[in-house]
């Protein structure tokens, strides 16, 4: 039984398909091979790992085959019998197979490659699994029946739930990936003052200052000031991350290092960057006594020293999509996360209580594991962590909204002709918030991704518009402003004019997907012009590309205004942290700082007048 | 061992090297090595001073990556690289990173070369070496410079112990105390080395002399030694149990480490999990206690430790009852946490998937509270796909569930069935209707399809009950009518149900499924379809329901009989193409339809649709191919059709082609190739009459004169153009001075006129009027004469040796049976009967060779009638109708010449066997003339008989009379001869024989007896009948020639015949006379009087064609006599 995670190889790949850096296990491979020997039989043997030219190979061959670096993900008619998606399942664009050698005869199948895609490169992670494991899923995308009954046949989801590896995999190539682009960084603390503060090395370099001893080499890399939001959540136009990626070539050396510490035989045991990064770049004098009476964490090789203080960030995240029609509810989320930064010398546990639970409409609670989980129920709850050093993330949280949405209203286009849209919005921000609130902006944008915006007209009652080539942006409110418990109306009417319609060359994945269908023989003009929505519609929709399984729904497709927001104050989920209730022990004097914003995520205005994706919402 | 120092590499050159070595293996490094060990080229770099870290870094790797290859380095290496590690190790200058680095390349070189099956194959000094270094570095715990090393030291250890277990049992309580004592960071790796060292102590067992204790270490730490138990390879009994002391030891250890996760990283916990599971295990702990211990690992929001306590929960599942509802809701807590990268949620909906299955099993509670949590699953509208898609399979579960349970549920309040799943679910992909088919979400709504549908009938269920069920359940109902509404509504989904319905039929379980699908959208899909060219779309569907026999064509047929109906009416200028387009694709179903489909349903409605395209289409391509299939499907039986139309694929239930390849494949060597010859050919390709001759001919009168060539009339050609015959009857004209000039009316068809009396005159109007119906061959089609024949072949030596028939079906056989196609018949003959045309037969099947026809026949009588034996002989033989259109009435031969093709495509040629033709091949029946009535005919025949009968007389009175033929360009005379035949043979015979072979001709029956017989007879019908009282009054004026032939014939006939006839006459009474006129092609006659008495008759035979006599005399003797 393998139960922990081990990493027979991995690689990165460019967007060329060529192997970038490769790296394997040799103690691993070593495990694979002996289990191999032990189960081999006419079918399955061992191979040895490919080299970089031949899994290169083995890759690009799957893309083709499978339309594109991750796959169908799900069964098409494009698929063929033992590839990934003959197996039907998303998660194979994922976890993915290669057949390596294939030329030579000999079957020889990686499984499971954890595919991992960041900026321009494709981190590719061969953990270990049994060979049963392997046979297992080579069955499943040969099986020649027409795919797998949930919960009756043999399922990727049993597989799945017995190799953690996977999972552990999935985390080695997150952490890669940060690293290749550039992007490990810690999350975001704020206070009052400055927007952020700076991560572990600036608390290492902080405490230690000048008095710090001569030998001891500064830390080379500087520490990371920008940041994102953990996740996928899109912020605000004014934050927005624009990519970084493939602007720097890979430091390989960097990577090595990093591989070398974290999983040194192939058994990821410390996956923190800034952790090891650290220990490489300051490493440890005699200076750094351990703790005279407890153990010190593995994941705090540091001590703070220093000046104390705690801080904590409530970050909400709010996303709605709101369709402002009788028959479909709105539907508004929150997700969001409590982010600390304590700066605390020793190791001191700090008490926290979780006194809102009971008004918040929390969801789901999730710790750091540095957190002495509270036993659930009662609402008398507190959770007691020991900080680890430097920015982390306490608790992540989902939960309603305890108000009502901060952006209300409807948003409505028409086309009046081909290349011309009258639209019309009626917004009312912060309807019915009582508490004071800093806007920092807020801002309606109109995505035409599919039309070239030419020009539009109308004024706006409050703000102003621009243009850029796909969308026309309606900042709102564009410098911070504190609203007074009085909400803001906004409307705005007028005419956008696109560019003549160009029909789209289809990607290959999709033309690849679309059946035969004789368009120019089936053009159909279906007798007269039912409706120019309808006619502009089905023009428009002939060359749409498909959406990735990664999507929530064809973005393309719709008409929709997305809003983007920052506001500080009060948490819109009722998550609240009262300074005076946190306890540190042992006891010690420091000074505790919270603040909480508030941000858009995905918040969509749908179109009155159009089509828009819905979801049924069980009558719980 | 490399006996020279390899030369060393510079810093660019290793890089290269390396760079070779991963891209494209070891194969490419000779060049930079020059055949030196590459690791002892790797130790000399790193050793060197000039060379940078960062390279010597690389190079361990490098190292390590080398270390995989087949051949591991001999244990001297070993040693040389332990000594160059202790080096480093103790050099005050080499960085840690490099002390590290070097450390942990070792050590992976160590495992990956030594193995322990060989005793580690003289490798154990070093590896002891190696050992006592590592234990030398951890052995100074809290020691604060080198504390990072010292945890990698640990994990070298760990690694080493994972690789040789029970490496460090012996050492194990220092192992404990150094773990107690570590304060710093590293303590993880000394936990973790710990853990592994007992954990391979409790599950291998080794002796107990070697453990005494756990907490006293009895032997020192340095030097190390390898155990006993690794070189004995003997697991002693484990003695822990039985020793309380060191039970309670093991516990304490245990307890210990249990209290260390929280210090812990993640992937710190995995591998302490990793361990500590299966010691808990084999210690018999309370998994309360695990649970109270590790319960958190579910609450962090790392998916990570999820996993790992999902592993531990999946192990004690006992103990956690009671806790699935928590364990699943957090699982879905976490597939909704949206900071998560989408693979882990994916992960968690799998693991929930996953613990499901192994869960759940019968347990009536347990389904219920899945199903109670149903509402959960439902997909929200941010959600991505990937995400909507596995909620819908776990919804697609619940549907399972609920139906596996039956009765109706209620959840929250809400009632809760699966046709509520179902559409609820899939509301969240609901666009699928109208995005473009190639959309994700099309992809996505038809896969949970696919998953509702087959739920309650999984492939790893061999019942075959559920099918019924299925069909009758509601999902499968509802999701009908979806697939109904939507593709009626959404043209483009046609290619998605079609692609979804293929599947079906792909899969050996659920093709059933796939038929029933198609058999709905047969019946409820093509009534709602328009006809209007949206119709189009939809064919790729009706392709589909064309191919499966099992879904009647009937409603198909009708509908794209209607769209054809439509595409005539819209048909103009400006969509010819389309016309085009959409017929050739309705073609392209019949075609399909004619290939798949077996059963004479598909007849009627098909030929009905391709005969209205082919008389209806506006377009003419398609009306040609219409035609073509029309014809394939009315000639060519089934099976063969199938094999000619279908164009590679392997068709279901049709085995291959035992005579492979179609049509389409190049021409192969073949079975055919003897046949080439014409000789062989006419052995086993056979054209036989279908009635055989009286007569065998077996000669012919050939006269000198008897040109075949009609541009050469010969002396019998008795037509003669009547131009230079009108010179004569000009000059006749003008000598006989009261004839008018007609000749520059040629079309008015009267002869000349003479004077002649009222009787003469008489018989020539009616030799005229029958003269100008008769057509003249030069100018006009001829008359022909038509002979039937049939073709056959014999299938034996078409068939391989190997491939005869072995199946017993006679249906198979059919199937099996070599055919011809495309049967060009060609004929000529040396007898003058003009130009012959060719046949044509479309297909023709083998008839079974003779002894395996029996064997058939006995095996095929249980199963098929005698009849249905009869009808597949039947249908063996083609007929053939050759058609000639005689200059001469007289027999020969038609050489016959076939032209055609095999079923391999082979072109086979040859000739066969002549048909001989007979002169009863010449009898015709006289030409009437259009301006006589029905009811007049038969005495019109008297009257021509009376006529010619007169004009035959040899010094006729008509001799040099002419008549026009038809046309009127050209003439003929008559020069008539007689002749007699007394045939003895009794007059029921006689009756007999002419009723079968002569009736046609009869013109006139007379006298009481005989009109009495032959009417009784009732195959001679339509003739004049006279009595016997009018008989000798008919001799007299309406037959005087028969007195007079009598009479005549006593004068002149020749002595034996008088005789005979004398004798017959006097000796018999007469019962009657018959009068047969046979017309003879191109326009000639024979005539016969037949005086009938008791036992012989007399014939009196004229002709104007008197060569044909020497036939009749045959053929009236072969006709009566046999």
């Amino acid at each position: 039984m393998l139960s922990g995670c081990y990493i027979r190889a991995l690689w990165i790949l460019n967007n060329q398909d060529f192997v970038i850096f490769s790296r394997k296990f040799p103690v691993v491979e070593k495990r694979w091979h002996v289990s191999c020997l032990k189960e081999s039989s006419d079918d399955f043997k061992y191979h040895m790992l490919p080299n970089d030219s031949g899994f290169s190979g083995a890759f690009s061959d799957r893309k083709k085959r499978e339309g594109s670096a991750r796959g169908f993900g799900v069964r098409v008619s494009q698929s063929v019998k033992g590839s990934d998606s003959w197996v039907d399942d998303p998660i194979t664009r994922h976890v993915i197979s290669l057949y390596v050698n294939k030329e030579e005869g000999e079957n020889n199948l990686l499984w499971p490659l954890v595919l991992h895609i960041k900026g321009p490169y494709s981190i590719l992670i061969l953990p270990l699994v049994e060979p049963r494991h392997l046979k297992s899923y080579s069955r499943m995308c040969n099986t020649s029946d027409c795919g797998s009954a949930i919960g009756a046949d043999e399922s990727l989801s049993s597989l799945l739930l017995d190799l953690p590896s996977i999972t552990g995999a999935f985390a080695v190539a997150q952490t890669i990936g940060d690293i290749v682009v550039g992007e490990a960084m810690e999350p975001e603390v704020v206070v009052a003052a400055s927007p952020s503060v700076g991560g572990l090395l600036d608390t290492l370099t902080g405490s230690i200052g000048i008095s710090s001893i001569s030998a001891r080499a500064k830390p080379v890399a500087s520490p990371v000031i920008a940041f994102t939001i953990s996740g996928t959540t899109v912020t605000g136009a004014a934050m927005s991350d624009a990519p970084k990626m493939g602007s720097r070539p890979l430091d390989k050396d960097v990577l090595r290092s990093f591989i070398a510490s974290a999983m040194p035989f192939g058994t990821p045991l410390d996956l923190s960057y800034s952790n090891i990064s650290a220990i490489k770049t300051t490493g440890f004098s005699s200076a750094d006594v351990p703790p005279a009476d407890r153990k010190q964490p593995a994941w705090k090789p540091y001590l703070y020293r220093g000046k104390q203080r705690i801080l904590f960030t409530i970050h909400d995240t709010v996303h709605a999509a709101m369709y402002d029609r009788d028959e479909i509810p709105d539907s508004i989320t929150i997700s969001g996360q409590v982010n600390c930064r304590a700066e605390l010398e020793g190791l001191p546990d700090v008490s926290l209580p979780l006194t809102w639970l009971a008004s918040a409409r929390v969801e789901s609670l999730t710790f750091h594991p540095c957190a002495q989980v509270p036993e659930h129920g009662g609402d008398k709850q507190a959770i007691t962590f020991s900080p680890p050093l430097g920015n982390f993330v306490l608790m992540h949280y989902q939960a309603l909204c305890s108000v009502g949405p901060p952006i209300k209203g409807f948003y409505q286009l028409s086309m009046v002709s081909e290349n011309e849209g009258a639209f019309l919005f009626r917004l009312s921000v912060m309807e019915g918030y009582k508490i004071p609130r800093t806007i920092e902006f807020c801002t309606v944008t109109m995505p035409f991704p599919r039309r070239r915006v030419v020009s539009f007209d109308g004024t706006p009652s409050i703000g102003t518009v621009s243009n850029t080539e796909h969308s026309v942006d309606w900042k709102i409110i564009t410098n911070t402003r504190i609203t007074s418990g009085k909400s803001i109306e906004a409307t705005f009417s007028g005419t956008v004019r696109f560019a003549p319609w160009q029909a789209q060359r289809m990607p290959p994945s999709g033309s690849a997907l679309m059946g035969d269908e004789d368009s120019d023989l089936e053009s159909e003009s279906s007798g007269s012009l039912v409706n120019v929505e309808d006619y502009i519609m089905e023009k428009m929709i002939k060359d749409l590309p498909a959406a990735d399984l990664e999507d929530p729904f064809n973005r393309q497709a719709y008409n929709y205004a997305t809003v983007s927001f920052k506001m500080i104050g009060p948490s819109f989920s009722g998550i609240s942290i009262d300074p005076k209730s946190v306890s540190i022990f042992p006891a010690l004097k420091a000074p505790i700082e919270v603040s909480a914003q508030v941000t858009s995520g995905d918040y969509i205005l749908w179109n009155t007048l159009g089509k828009c994706p819905v979801a049924a919402t069980p009558q719980a | 061992m490399a006996g020279m120092p390899p030369k060393p590499l510079s810093p660019p050159e290793w890089d290269s090297l390396i760079d070779d070595y991963n891209l494209d293996g070891a194969t490419r490094l000779h060049r930079w090595t020059g055949g030196a060990s590459v690791p002892d080229l790797c130790l000399s770099s790193i050793l060197r001073k000039d060379i940078p870290i960062q390279l010597k870094l690389h190079i361990l790797t490098f190292l390590e990556h080398h270390s995989l290859e087949d051949s591991p380095p001999p244990p001297p290496f070993l040693l040389r690289l332990l000594d160059a590690l202790r080096s480093v190790i103790q050099s005050p200058s080499d960085p840690f990173p490099l002390k590290d680095q070097f450390l942990i390349s070792t050590t992976a070189v160590f495992v990956t070369s030594l193995s322990e099956t060989d005793e580690f194959g003289g490798g154990a000094p070093p590896l002891c070496g190696l050992v006592e270094l590592l234990l030398t570095i951890i052995n100074r715990p809290n020691h604060s410079l080198d504390r990072h090393t010292r945890g990698v030291a640990c994990e070298c250890l760990r690694q080493l112990e994972l690789a040789f277990p029970c490496l460090l049992s012996e050492i194990a309580p220092h192992l404990w105390s150094l773990c107690q004592s570590e304060r710093t960071h590293v303590s993880q790796w000394y936990v973790l080395l710990l853990s592994t060292a007992v954990l391979n102590i409790v599950k291998l067992k080794p002796s107990e002399a070697s453990i005494a204790s756990i907490s006293n270490a009895t032997i020192p730490l340095v030097p190390f030694n390898l155990p006993q138990f690794l070189i004995d390879r003997v697991g002693a009994d484990f003695v822990w149990k039985e020793n309380e002391i060191c039970y309670k030891e093991l516990r304490r250890v245990v307890a210990y480490l249990l209290d260390c996760p929280q210090y812990l990283t993640s992937f710190g916990v995995v591998e302490f999990m990793g361990a500590i599971i299966p010691l808990a295990e084999e210690l018999e702990l309370q998994a309360s206690l695990l649970k109270v211990q590790f319960s958190w690992l579910l609450f962090t929001f790392k998916p990570l430790l999820c996993h790992v306590f999902l592993g531990m929960y999946v192990k004690f599942l006992d103990s956690f009852e009671g806790q699935e509802f928590e364990v699943a809701s957090r699982l879905l807590l976490l597939c909704k946490e949206s900071h998560h990268h989408l693979v882990f949620r994916l992960l968690a909906l799998h693991w929930m998937l996953g613990l499901f299955a192994l869960t759940v099993g019968e347990d009536e509670a347990r389904k219920r509270s899945i199903i109670d949590m149903s509402l959960r699953f439902y997909p929200t509208i941010f959600d991505p796909l990937a995400m909507k898609a596995l909620k819908l399979d776990l919804l697609a579960y619940c549907s399972r569930l609920l139906s596996d349970i039956g009765d109706a549920n209620v959840v929250k309040g809400v009632e809760v069935d699966e046709v509520k799943l179902f559409k609820d679910g899939l509301l969240s992909v609901s666009s699928f209707k109208w995005l473009p088919p190639w959309n994700t979400e099309t992809a996505v709504a038809f896969r949970t399809f696919h998953k509702f549908l087959i739920g309650g009938s999984p492939h790893s269920d061999s019942a075959t009950s559920s099918v019924s069920a299925l069909t009758e359940s509601n999902i499968f109902d509802a999701l009908q009518k979806m697939l109904v509404e939507s593709t009626s509504e959404f043209k483009g989904l046609v290619p998605v149900v079609v692609a979804f319905i293929d599947r079906l039929l792909g899969c050996h379980k659920h093709c059933w499924l796939g038929e029933h699908l198609l058999k709905t959208l047969d019946k409820h899909l093509l009534p709602k379809l328009n006809k209007n060219y949206n119709l189009g779309s939809y064919f790729p569907i009706f392709e589909r329901i064309s191919e499966n026999d099992h879904v009647s064509p009937s409603g198909l047929l009708n509908l794209l009989l209607r769209f054809m109906v439509f595409l005539v009416e819209k048909h103009g200028p400006d969509n010819g193409l389309r016309s085009w387009h959409h017929g050739s694709k309705i073609l392209g179903i019949c075609r399909t339809m004619l290939v798949h489909h077996h059963g004479s349903s598909l007849f009627t409605g098909l030929s009905h649709l391709l005969v209205s395209i082919c008389l209806f289409f506006p377009d003419l391509e398609v009306r040609d191919s219409a035609r073509f299939y029309l014809r394939m499907l009315i000639g060519i039986p089934g099976k063969k059709v199938k094999h000619i139309l279908n164009t590679g694929e392997q068709l279901p239930g049709l085995s291959p082609s035992t005579h492979s390849g179609s049509f389409f494949n190049l021409q192969s060597p073949s079975i055919f190739h003897d046949l080439t010859k014409s000789s062989s050919i006419a052995s086993c390709i056979y054209i036989e009459r279908a009635k055989s001759l009286l007569v065998k001919q077996s000669w012919s009168l050939s006269l000198p004169n008897f040109g075949t060539n009609p541009d050469l009339p010969g002396f019998f050609d008795g037509i003669r153009d009547n131009e230079p015959a009108g010179e004569e009857q000009v000059l006749e004209i003008t000598m006989s001075g009261d004839t008018i000039l007609e000749n520059d009316l040629p079309h008015q068809q009267k002869g000349p006129l003479r004077v002649m009396d009222a009787k003469n005159s008489e018989i020539v109007n009616e030799l005229r009027r029958h003269f100008i119906s008769i057509p003249d061959y030069r100018h006009m089609p001829g008359l022909k004469i038509q002979i039937s024949c049939n073709l056959r072949f014999d299938s034996e030596p078409l068939v391989d040796e190997g491939e005869k028939y072995t199946a017993a079906n006679a249906f198979d056989r059919e199937d099996q049976l070599p055919a011809l196609y495309a049967i060009v018949l060609t004929f000529t003959s040396s007898a003058p009967y003009g130009a012959i045309s060719s046949f044509h037969i479309p297909f023709l099947l083998g008839s079974p060779p003779k002894s395996d026809k029996l064997l058939s026949q006995a095996d095929s009588l249980a199963i098929v009638s005698v009849e249905n034996g009869h009808v597949e002989e039947e249908s063996l033989k083609a007929p053939v109708c050759i058609e000639l259109e005689p200059r001469e009435p007289m027999p020969g031969l038609v050489d016959v010449f076939i032209e055609t093709n095999a079923d391999n495509g082979q072109v086979i040629k040859g000739q066969l066997h002549s048909i001989s033709v007979g002169i009863e091949d010449m009898f015709l029946r006289a030409i009437v003339p259009d301006d006589i009535a029905e009811d007049d005919v038969p005495s019109y025949y008297v009257n021509l008989f009376n006529a010619l009968w007169e004009a035959c007389e040899t010094a006729s009175s008509t001799g040099r009379e002419t008549f026009a033929l038809k046309g009127g360009r050209g003439i003929a005379a008559i020069s008539g001869t007689r002749s007699v035949k007394l045939l003895e043979v009794p007059v029921t015979t006689l009756v007999e024989a002419i009723e079968r072979h002569l009736a046609p001709f009869v013109v006139c029956v007379i006298g009481e007896p005989l009109v009495g017989m032959v009417k009784s007879g009732g195959v001679i019908k339509d003739v004049i009948w006279k009595d016997s009282s009018s008989d000798s009054s008919l001799d007299i004026t309406c037959s005087p020639t028969s007195a007079r032939g009598a009479l005549y014939l006593k004068y002149f006939g020749d002595e034996e015949e008088d005789d005979g006839g004398t004798q017959i006459t006097a000796g018999r009474e007469n019962i009657g006379y018959c009068h047969i006129l046979i017309f003879l092609p191109p326009r000639f006659h024979l005539l016969f009087q037949l005086e009938i008495r008791d036992f012989s008759t007399l014939v009196r035979i004229r002709t104007d064609h008197w060569p044909c006599l020497a036939y009749v005399d045959d053929y009236l003797e072969a006709l009566f006599l046999e």
